[in-house]
């Protein structure tokens, strides 16, 4: 059993995590849940040894029972890590070096703690990782590729083969799965889950999915704000009668069932035929093939995909940021415009990189009715503060500014923006899944509520198929630029 | 194929641009000719330069002159002094040959050999100064990263700081001063001098390498002071990245996290600051030169300018054009051989 006994980690300034004590069992999949800044990360990287110098770590116990793990050296912490501890990063683009063959990197990780082993000896045992680690058949060419040659969940399934080289006692996944489309996230996770439980590895899981979290883990740990909640197993948490208030808040913040079609009166966007290639060298490659959507008023258009199957480029189209090879689209039975305003506005994926970090928020606002009616930004302020009443941001945020905010009020002022010059359709592009679920809940919410009330078009570009099911009126699947059913 | 007809454009336009900022100076045949020709004298030289020619005309001459691929009459004198095959066409001649860049009006050399030996000199120069600021450069900058917020970084960031501050006309000077002259009994080195030396008998050159030491060092501070700091900011940003901390986890030991996965992630940068840096050291170190004494491009070039020795000048610009577009284009090529995403990506 893995323990910790009052494990504080701070700064000199600030307290990041407090934890009076939990337990992993070994052999079982611990969850541990919690939004973006609640100190998951840093119990992870305590756990391996390899918290920052600059951060200070106190505790009474962390260790087994057999050994205890507070007082080791960097040596031994180097003796432990890849053969007792191994570790997942959340980002598997930025986890492997970009200037190293997947294939050394994994060799490099199984010989660093068995340099006698021969070489061919040593690369049969890779390859044996990473057909168990859901690369079947392709374990000799991804051994022979760099990183950036691979798909997100190929590469993850990399890093999982290397944190699994020595079946460690101990495998520690920081949100392994976040960065990935909900098609490969699935999957990806229960191989790992797979592989923890065929080699007797205990898997501690930090993750914010609680859809898939039940499914798959035998216990649970809650952090909110640096604090400890709860702990305990699955049903014990999330099925005892008093469980706490937020557990249940973010199980209700789940994007859940899903929206009747609509009435289909009033036809806004035809599009018809739309084909689209892009030019790489003498290379033509093909985005988006032959398609055809029709969006009627007061409708979500939910257009789902994978990375990479054009979702993204139907948005610039439409929004006249990139111009269509063939076919056409029909804004109110009218060709949709090239120049000018069409009544067709965006929200970015990032809201953060999509406002200008110099500008206060009721200007960012008034300027765009400066810039469609003329005047100054100062006339506008009434509008402004209207627009903000809309998107339920306090009067007190009037003039702060992007990193005064937090990420959902940042979303709601991209929204805003988009919204001030009175946009018949919306087109929203991974719009809330940079979002933690409490937060992003919200933001849906605020969508359909904004939808009702005035009769907008979304087209809602997104990889998540529960949010994709709670906000289309229709969905439509992408794959390789086509139209594919989806069930 | 491409970078060729860009060099090719490149070249065109500056050739244009020095060509008619050079009409500016004052006109060549008073300079060449002296207080006591006589009209005569002046005539043939003006004509025997082409000076008498329209001006288009006359740019449209420099560049045949130029051109690996030209024509000339069979008559022309100048053909005496191009070296390649002439394919006779009647009564011209086509011509293969390397770019002839006439001769200096004050001394009578031709610019290519001028231009040619003072590269060697500008060349070991600035190849000394490079060894010295990337051999002390890159392990200061990574000692710094390393040792990041300690005193040891502190020290060693401020110190570049003031290397990259100081102007290099100001350094060499102090150094020229304080080493070759106020403790030139300890180091026994001159405050001036170049690689090669007359003997005292005026009959044979001597190698001289110790000459090399001040000016090497003198130039060697921006660039050794630049490296530093970018070693050191580019290191500590990939030392704080997931592969760095995921070579941690595996149980990497320090020495390897930062050899196999840090450093060569940290070069790219680098290996840009380095080609630029070269080549500029390469088209002449103007000040570091001439304080020295050192023969070399710069020097050349600045005595040319003092001469308005126009041939020599023009010579220098294009051929210090030549210099930055070949090392840009290898730091390209280094480059997409160093990283391996940019592999492929050209074609």
């Amino acid at each position: 059993m893995l323990r910790v006994r009052d494990l504080h980690i701070s700064t000199p300034s600030k307290t990041l995590l407090r934890l009076p004590a939990i337990d992993f069992q070994p052999g079982r999949v611990h969850a541990i849940i919690g939004e973006s800044g609640s100190g998951k990360s840093l119990l992870l990287l305590a756990l391996m040894g390899l918290l920052a110098p600059e951060l200070k770590l106190e505790a009474t116990a962390m260790g087994t029972s057999s050994e205890d793990w507070l007082n080791l050296e960097w040596r031994q912490w180097q003796q432990k890590r890849g053969k007792e501890l191994g570790m997942v990063f959340q980002e598997p683009m930025t986890a492997l070096n970009p200037q190293m063959k997947c294939g050394k990197q994994l060799l490099e990780a199984y010989r660093v703690h068995q340099p006698e082993t021969s070489l061919e000896a040593a690369r049969e045992h890779c390859m044996a990782k990473l057909e168990r680690a859901g690369l079947a058949g392709l374990a000799p060419r991804v051994m022979d590729s760099y990183p950036h040659e691979l798909s997100g969940g190929q590469r993850q399934r990399v890093v999982i083969a290397m944190a699994c080289m020595h079946d460690p006692a101990w495998v520690l996944a920081d949100e392994p799965t976040t960065a990935l489309d909900s098609f490969s996230r699935q999957a990806v996770m229960s191989d790992l889950q797979r592989m923890c439980q065929e080699q007797g590895s205990g898997l501690i899981w930090v993750s914010h999915e609680l859809d898939i979290v039940p499914q798959l883990a035998d216990d649970i740990s809650v952090l909110r704000k640096g604090e400890l909640l709860v702990t305990g197993s699955v049903q014990e948490v999330l099925n005892s009668p008093d469980p706490h208030s937020y557990v249940q808040e973010l199980l209700a913040a789940l994007p859940k069932g899903s929206m009747k079609p609509s009435r289909k009166e009033e036809l806004v966007l035809d599009i018809q035929n739309l084909s689209k290639s892009y030019r790489k060298g003498t290379q033509v490659l093909p985005v988006l093939k032959n398609l055809s959507i029709q969006v009627y008023r007061g409708e979500t258009l939910v257009i789902l995909g994978k990375s990479g199957s054009g979702k993204s480029t139907i948005a610039k189209i439409l929004t006249g940021l990139e111009s269509l090879d063939s076919g056409r689209i029909d804004y109110k039975g009218k060709p949709l415009p090239t120049k000018g305003p069409t009544g067709i506005q965006m929200v970015f994926q990032d809201p953060y990189a999509s406002l200008n970090p110099q500008v206060d928020n009721w200007y960012a606002l008034a300027e765009i009715l400066a810039l469609h009616h003329g005047g100054k930004a100062g006339d506008y302020r009434r509008q402004a503060k209207e627009a903000m009443r809309q998107v339920q941001l306090p009067e007190s945020l009037w003039s702060a500014r992007p990193s005064q905010m937090s990420g959902g009020q940042r979303q709601r002022l991209c929204i805003a923006r988009a919204l001030m010059s009175e946009p018949e359709v919306l087109v929203l592009d991974e719009a809330v899944a940079a979002l933690d679920p409490l937060v992003q809940a919200s933001v849906l919410d605020l969508l359909k509520a904004l939808q009702q009330r005035t009769g907008m078009v979304y087209v809602f570009i997104t990889h998540d198929q529960a949010v994709a099911r709670s906000m289309g009126h229709s969905i439509v699947y992408l794959e390789e630029g086509e139209v594919r059913p989806y069930s | 194929m491409k970078s060729l007809g860009f060099f090719l454009a490149v070249m065109m336009g500056l050739l244009a641009i020095v060509f008619s900022l050079f009409q500016a100076l004052p006109s060549a045949d008073q300079l060449l000719t002296g207080q006591r020709s006589d009209a005569a004298t002046t005539q043939a030289i003006v004509a025997d330069l082409g000076l008498d020619q329209p001006l288009p005309t006359q740019f449209l001459l420099y560049a045949n002159d130029l051109s690996p691929i030209s024509v000339y009459s069979n008559q022309a004198d100048k053909t005496a002094y191009l070296s390649g095959i002439a394919i006779p066409m009647g009564s011209v001649s086509l011509w293969l040959k390397w770019p002839y860049l006439r001769k200096s009006f004050v001394n009578q050399q031709p610019v290519a050999r001028l231009l040619l030996e003072a590269l060697l000199g500008t060349a070991v120069l600035a190849l000394s100064a490079m060894v010295i600021a990337l051999l002390l450069g890159v392990p200061m900058g990574v000692l710094a990263a390393l040792k990041k917020g300690t005193w040891i970084d502190h020290a060693l960031t401020a110190g570049s700081a003031l290397g990259i501050s100081v102007p290099s006309f100001f350094s060499a000077m102090v150094i020229s001063w304080l080493f070759g002259f106020v403790y030139s009994q300890q180091t026994g080195l001159s405050m001036t001098g170049s690689l090669y030396e007359l003997d005292s008998l005026g009959e044979s050159l001597h190698l001289r390498l110790d000459h090399l030491i001040l000016p090497a060092i003198a130039l060697g501070v921006r660039p050794l002071a630049v490296f530093v700091q970018l070693t050191r900011n580019t290191l500590v940003d990939v030392l704080s990245q997931d592969y760095v901390r995921l070579a941690r986890a595996k149980g990497l030991t320090e020495a390897q996290v930062v050899w196999r996965h840090a450093l060569p992630n940290a070069l790219n940068p680098l290996v840009t600051s380095i080609g630029g840096w070269f080549s500029s050291l390469l088209a002449g170190s103007f000040f570091t030169e001439y304080i020295f004494q050192w023969k070399g491009l710069g020097k050349v070039t600045i005595d040319a300018l003092q001469q308005s020795d126009l041939p020599v000048i023009m010579g220098a610009v294009l051929f210090t054009a030549c210099v930055f577009f070949l090392m840009h284009s290898l730091t390209e090529r280094l480059y997409v051989w160093m990283d391996p995403r940019l592999r492929g990506q050209d074609k």
